[in-house]
């Protein structure tokens, strides 16, 4: 131990200095090997990050979700409005007769959410009162534009929503 | 040094094909170790501009700076990850921010960083100053380096400032509209300095245009003028003397 600090035994005491030389090369090989593992894990973990950001991803420009959705025909007979998710973006799905309507449920004024009232089948927002048509259509401020109109299909026993 | 001068002849040469091939990889380690390092001596150049003897009062404050520092360039590294993905206009901002957290691997961890390191880069260069300040570091000759300080932590709000309405959120509008009137507060010059800061009467696309210019661009390039100068003062000046 006393001869580390002195290379070559010149400290006149102890172990030979060639005893003492490779111990510190040890030393300094435990010290590189750990400082080669850090940066190692540092360097995979890092580029593993970058790369799978900036990796461009062909659903790149879309807010992601599935593109569209679908639900059992008969749970329009249950709910008078069935929600769900198409792209990322809340839908309701309405029926008015023998048709089905799917408009997205943001509204153009502020970006509440319209909620469905059967007995006057209009969209009605809870926060300053617009109104929309089953079509989208405002029927009463201050929405400045119709809601987002997707397209519904009755396909068998299904609702396919997109 | 410069061992690879003796190496000669076609054998020798042949060999050492596999090794220059490995000595690739010290293009990237090779400025402390190996190769580059024989030729170019980078080791003595980094420990004559590293190893620099630090007075025995520096403390644990002397490290905000550096701290600072440190943050500003994770802000450079984080935002420009996030201009891969960032789209700068009315109608495509928000979805884009929303995009980047939600959708892109690891994209809530660069905005997050992006976003925390803006608020904790406030708080660290605020100390920073502080400590010079009580420190009486700010005196002569070290007097134009605390005017560049100042401009630097001027810098930082503007960087800040711009920054936020980029996700043209609710928030970032208002913060925004609010923010413009306090210019236009000024006497003579605030009605003509809040037009230009909105680049018109309101805040729109104009304003989200010119503060993304700012944030990304012009602010970037100016704090680097401005921080070289701060650093190279500071090498020349030393390290202010204890309380
Ligand atoms: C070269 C340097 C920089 C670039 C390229 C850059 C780029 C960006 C981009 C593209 C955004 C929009 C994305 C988002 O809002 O999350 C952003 C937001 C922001 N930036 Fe930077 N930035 C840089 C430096 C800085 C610095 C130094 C600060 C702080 C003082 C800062 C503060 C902010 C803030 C507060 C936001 C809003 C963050 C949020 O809403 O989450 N930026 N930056
Ligand atoms: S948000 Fe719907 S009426 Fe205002």
């Amino acid at each position: 131990m006393d001869s580390i600090v002195e290379e070559g035994g010149a400290t006149g005491k102890g172990a030979p200095a060639a005893v003492d030389a490779s111990r510190r090369k040890f030393m300094h090989r435990m010290y590189n090997l750990g400082l080669a593992l850090w940066a190692g894990a540092a360097m995979g973990t890092g580029g593993y990050v970058v790369g799978r950001y900036i990796w461009p991803r062909p659903e790149g420009s879309t807010t992601g979700g599935e593109r569209s959705a679908s639900f059992p025909l008969a749970q329009l007979d249950e709910q008078p409005m069935v929600k769900l998710l198409v792209e990322g973006q809340p839908v309701g799905v309405v029926r008015v007769g023998p048709d089905v309507y799917a408009l997205g449920l943001v509204c153009t004024h502020l970006g509440c959410l319209v909620g469905w009232n059967p007995e006057a089948r209009q969209m009605v927002c809870p926060c300053h009162a617009s109104r929309f048509e089953v079509t989208g259509q405002v029927a009463q401020g201050p929405a400045p534009a119709p809601l987002k109109r997707y397209e519904a299909r009755i396909s068998g026993d299904t609702v396919v929503v997109t | 040094m410069f061992g690879w001068r003796k190496k000669g002849g076609e054998a020798a040469y042949q060999g050492e094909n596999v090794k220059s091939l490995l000595n690739l990889v010290s293009l990237f380690t090779g400025a402390l170790y190996g190769e580059l390092d024989e030729r170019l001596d980078f080791r003595t150049a980094l420990s004559r501009a590293l190893r620099k003897p630090v007075p025995a009062h520096v403390n644990f404050w002397f490290c905000f700076g550096g701290i600072t520092f440190l943050i500003f360039l994770i802000q450079v590294v984080t935002g420009v990850g996030l201009l891969l993905y960032y789209r700068p206009t009315v109608e495509q901002a928000y979805h884009s921010v929303v995009h980047i957290t939600n959708n892109i691997p690891f994209g809530w961890l660069v905005r997050g960083f992006h976003h925390w390191g803006a608020n904790l880069i406030m708080i660290t260069v605020m100390i920073h100053a502080l400590r010079v300040f009580l420190y009486g570091a700010y005196k002569p000759p070290r007097d134009f380096n605390w005017v560049v300080g100042v401009l630097l932590m001027f810098g930082l709000l503007v960087f800040g400032f711009s920054g936020y309405l980029l996700p043209w959120n609710e928030l970032s509008y208002w913060a925004t509209v609010v923010g413009a009137e306090i210019p236009g507060a000024i006497p003579v010059i605030g009605d003509a300095l809040a037009y230009f800061i909105k680049g018109g009467d309101t805040v729109g696309q104009l304003a989200l245009t010119r503060f993304f210019a700012f944030h990304v661009v012009i602010m970037p390039v100016g704090m680097a003028v401005l921080l070289l100068m701060h650093f190279l003062m500071i090498r020349r000046l030393g390290i202010s003397g204890p309380l």
